[in-house]
């Protein structure tokens, strides 16, 4: 059927629609034109309903003016013209505006949608419906839409009825329609025609296919594969057969035969990648602390670095020192990275196979570190009076130094002149420290440390007085003895730069009981044994050094107390005073006093001393000399003081202070009284 | 008794007489000399009651002219020790000598004479004993 038509041919007969032009002079009721109603009636005055529909143009005529003539008289004049032709018709359905639309004789079904305002979201375009009468016309304007040919749509006739249907996918409640959701969704509002696409796409849903659709447009309809798709491995199943798509290989490769095929009704599923063990002949693992450790994929001429940089590089943690390749064949080298980097060893980066493996360990030295970590052939150990004793590992291009510094260097109490090295199954050497320190020297006349020696920097004697315990690790040769009134006496360390006077006070001084004039120091390194007398006390009134005894390592010191045993007093070196003072004894006397001042030291004499005949008897030294007795008037000398006429008292000497009964007087009363006793007795007895 | 009275020709008045005496000559014969020298190096006694050896006279009087010499020299610098023993010998010298013990006066001496050796002989081997004293007494010599 074609829509269109031509005005004057004598073959078109009256429809619903068309515009009749009546002419009738003088009666104004018709100077307008007539509509022939759906009905396919004309509505006339005066006549009403005519119907008109079917007939042609004169017969329109003819009848009209038989019914007229029953009402006008006049109608020579009458004429009937079709002046336009309409077509009014029916959309209903999906359409904004539902209901009668009246278009041009050439309208169409676009036109007539248009009329009645277009289509709403969700009209199934592809399945429109034209009624005519009991008939119904499938219409695919979708077709139409995509083609333009006109001949695809019917040609409209008065009376028909568009309907426009609802997508199924509308589902039964009228709700506001996305239509965005829905077109990203699938527009297969058919299940068995719609391709089914989820899994890893942006766009999940169904889609209808065109013919020609492959996978990879349906991929694309759905927005495309998703980062996290595992696109070696989609699924789809076309009429109940499953197959597997290689999308990554068929974008390699450009085959088009290795597309899945498709079919309406298929199912295309992107499963998510899965963390498959990649295993193939060119695979190469890199563990431990790198920022992305893995497998990485490598080709010829892959080498270490560019695997290492893949992998994002080694972490802060990682010990680059002790990098280990495993090789496929079970070897395991290690590598130097930090060396390498530091351009102190001059080995090429190692070549990387396919299959190996390189391990970046981590540091040892973080926090929660195990001792055993550090293994025994990259281990030193350092022990004694260090600040931090303990085992460190041990690199090649360090040297003594850095250990011990490394260790917190030598305490207070290290003796660094003896640093003991222990090699391991050698023999151990010492090392004289402090001589390097104070000498200086190259590093090279350090001795050589490797891994696996022990360093053991030994302890200084510690005080004697403190520590008894530590008495016996220091050697005789090395020590001096100091005994009797001093402040801590004992033995110390001693070496032959140190004097007298530094022993003396290591040894806190003499004490209060002390008698510095009788100081005797034993020289034992001798031949023979001898002893030295020091008076102390001359050193300090005179500060001659030249005093001072030499003392060495070996000798003993011993300071006597003032308060000795008598016996202990040799008679050579003391006086007696013996009689009538307060104290009578041995007291000790040099030339610096008089028998004054040692009478006031015995305490003075008594009340009953005779002072008129002090006796000092003087005791020869000399082998020709001749002992001798003087007598001291002190009564006298107190009167008339004579200083010349003091009596030689020197040590050894005794002084006797007589009672009163031995003085003259009383030894002459004596007499006198015995004698006139005995001749009382006589002259009694005489007279009798 | 009857001795008495045989030594008295039988007068009893004598024969107490002569009692009384010996109790009184008893009484007065108990006591040694008086002593002397002990503060000899400071007060030597003018009458000495003992016989001096004039030999240790001289010997005592050049070793204080050679103490002198050697505190001129400015030995009390360099060695004070020995020079203060050298000053005790001299000392326990002078009070044996005065104080009547000569054997023990000629030890003395003579380990001061020792002593005094010593003195000179140290002070050769020592670098400026001795000398710096006499360079400032020349210098005062010259100054003044």
């Amino acid at each position: 059927m074609s829509s269109l038509g031509s005005y004057g041919d004598e073959a078109l007969t009256l429809r619903p629609g068309d515009i009749i032009q009546l002419s009738l002079p003088g009666e104004p009721a018709f100077s307008d034109p007539f509509t022939v109603e759906r009905d396919g009636n004309l509505l006339l005055p005066e006549l009403g309903r005519v119907p008109v529909e079917g007939l042609s143009e004169a017969q329109a005529k003819d009848l009209l003016l038989k019914k007229l003539g029953v009402v006008y008289r006049d109608l020579n004049r009458f004429d009937l013209q079709l002046k336009e032709r309409q077509l009014p018709i029916t959309v209903l359905g999906y359409v904004r505006k539902p209901g009668p639309v009246t278009l041009q004789a050439l309208g169409n079904i676009q036109m007539a949608l248009a009329a009645a305002d277009g289509l709403v979201p969700g009209a199934q375009i592809d399945k429109l419906q034209l009624r005519r009468g009991s008939e119904v016309f499938a219409v695919d304007y979708k077709k139409y839409l995509d083609s333009g040919d006109a001949n695809l749509l019917p040609a409209l006739q008065p009376r028909d009825l568009i309907f426009v249907p609802a997508s199924p996918l509308i589902g039964n409640v009228q709700i506001e329609f996305d239509a965005a959701t829905l077109s990203a969704g699938g527009d297969a509002g058919e299940s068995q025609q719609a391709v089914k696409v989820f899994g890893e796409v942006n766009n999940p849903g169904s889609y209808s296919i065109k013919p020609g659709n492959t996978v990879v447009d349906m991929l694309m309809r759905a927005g495309g594969v998703t980062r996290y798709a595992g696109v070696e491995r989609i699924r789809v199943i076309t009429q109940g057969a499953p197959q597997l798509f290689d999308l990554k290989a068929y974008l390699d490769s450009g085959d088009a035969s290795r597309l899945a095929d498709l079919n309406g009704g298929a199912t295309i599923f992107v499963p998510i990648q899965e963390e498959a063990v990649s295993r193939n002949a060119s695979t190469v693992y890199i563990m431990g602390e790198v920022f992305r450790p893995g497998a990485y994929e490598s080709q010829q001429g892959t080498s270490f670095f560019d695997i290492l940089a893949n992998a994002g590089g080694p972490t802060r943690f990682a010990e680059s020192r002790q990098i280990r390749i495993l090789r496929i064949d079970g070897q395991v080298e290690s590598f130097d990275l930090q060396a390498y980097t530091e351009g102190l060893v001059k080995a090429a980066q190692p070549e990387i196979r396919p299959g190996d493996a390189i391990f970046v360990p981590e540091k040892t030295d973080m926090n929660e570190k195990s001792w055993l970590k550090v293994a025994p052939n990259r281990a030193v150990m350092v022990m004694g009076q260090v600040t931090q004793p303990g085992r460190f590992e041990w690199s090649d291009e360090m040297s003594l130094l850095d250990l011990l510094a490394h260790a917190g260097g030598p305490t207070a109490q290290a003796d660094i002149a003896n640093v003991q090295i222990v090699a391991p199954g050698g023999k151990p050497s010492i090392f004289d420290l402090s001589d390097f320190l104070r000498e200086g020297g190259r590093l090279q006349s350090l001795p050589q440390i490797r891994a696996g020696f022990t360093i053991m920097v030994p302890d200084l004697p510690q005080d004697p007085s403190n520590n008894k315990s530590q008495w016996v690790r220091q050697a005789s040769e090395n020590s001096i003895y100091i005994f009797g009134q001093v402040g801590a006496p004992g033995r110390y360390a001693f070496n032959p730069q140190l004097s007298f006077i530094d022993i003396l006070s290591a040894a806190d001084g003499p004490t209060a009981a002390a008698d510095i004039h009788n100081i005797r120091v034993t020289h034992r390194n001798e031949s023979r044994p001898r002893v030295t007398q020091l008076d102390l006390a001359d050193y300090f009134e005179t500060g001659d050094e030249n005093l001072l005894p030499r003392v060495v390592p070996g000798d003993s010191i011993y300071v006597p107390e003032k308060n000795r045993p008598w016996l202990d007093e040799k008679k050579e070196t003391m006086v007696r005073v013996i009689g009538a003072v307060a104290k009578p004894g041995r007291y000790r006397f040099n030339d610096e006093m008089t028998i004054l001042d040692l009478l006031a030291e015995a305490g003075g004499p008594t009340a009953t001393a005779y002072l008129k005949n002090i006796v000092v008897v003087n005791v020869a030294k000399a082998q020709a000399g001749q002992d001798q007795a003087r007598s001291f008037n002190f009564a006298t000398f107190v009167r008339k003081p004579d200083f010349s006429q003091l009596p030689l008292v020197r040590p050894g000497d005794t002084v006797y202070v007589p009672d009163s009964t031995a003085s003259n007087w009383a030894v002459f009363m004596k007499g006198v009284t015995d004698t006139v006793s005995i001749l009382s007795i006589f002259a009694i007895t005489g007279g009798l | 008794m009857s001795a008495c009275l045989n030594a008295a020709g039988g007068n009893v008045k004598a024969c107490i007489a002569i009692l009384f005496m010996g109790a009184l000559l008893s009484a007065c014969t108990a006591w040694p000399p008086h002593g002397q020298g002990g503060l000899a190096e400071q007060r030597v006694p003018a009458n000495s009651r003992e016989t001096l050896p004039a030999e240790l006279e001289e010997q005592l009087a050049a070793l204080k002219h050679g103490l002198q010499v050697v505190q001129r020299k400015g030995f009390a610098a360099c060695q004070p020790a020995h020079l203060l023993a050298f000053q005790r010998q001299l000392v326990s010298g002078e009070r044996n000598l005065y104080g009547g013990m000569s054997a023990d006066a000629r030890l003395s001496l003579a380990n001061a004479q020792q002593t005094l050796a010593e003195l000179h002989s140290r002070a050769e081997q020592q670098t400026d004993c001795g000398i710096r004293h006499a360079a400032l007494e020349a210098g005062n010599s010259s100054a003044d």
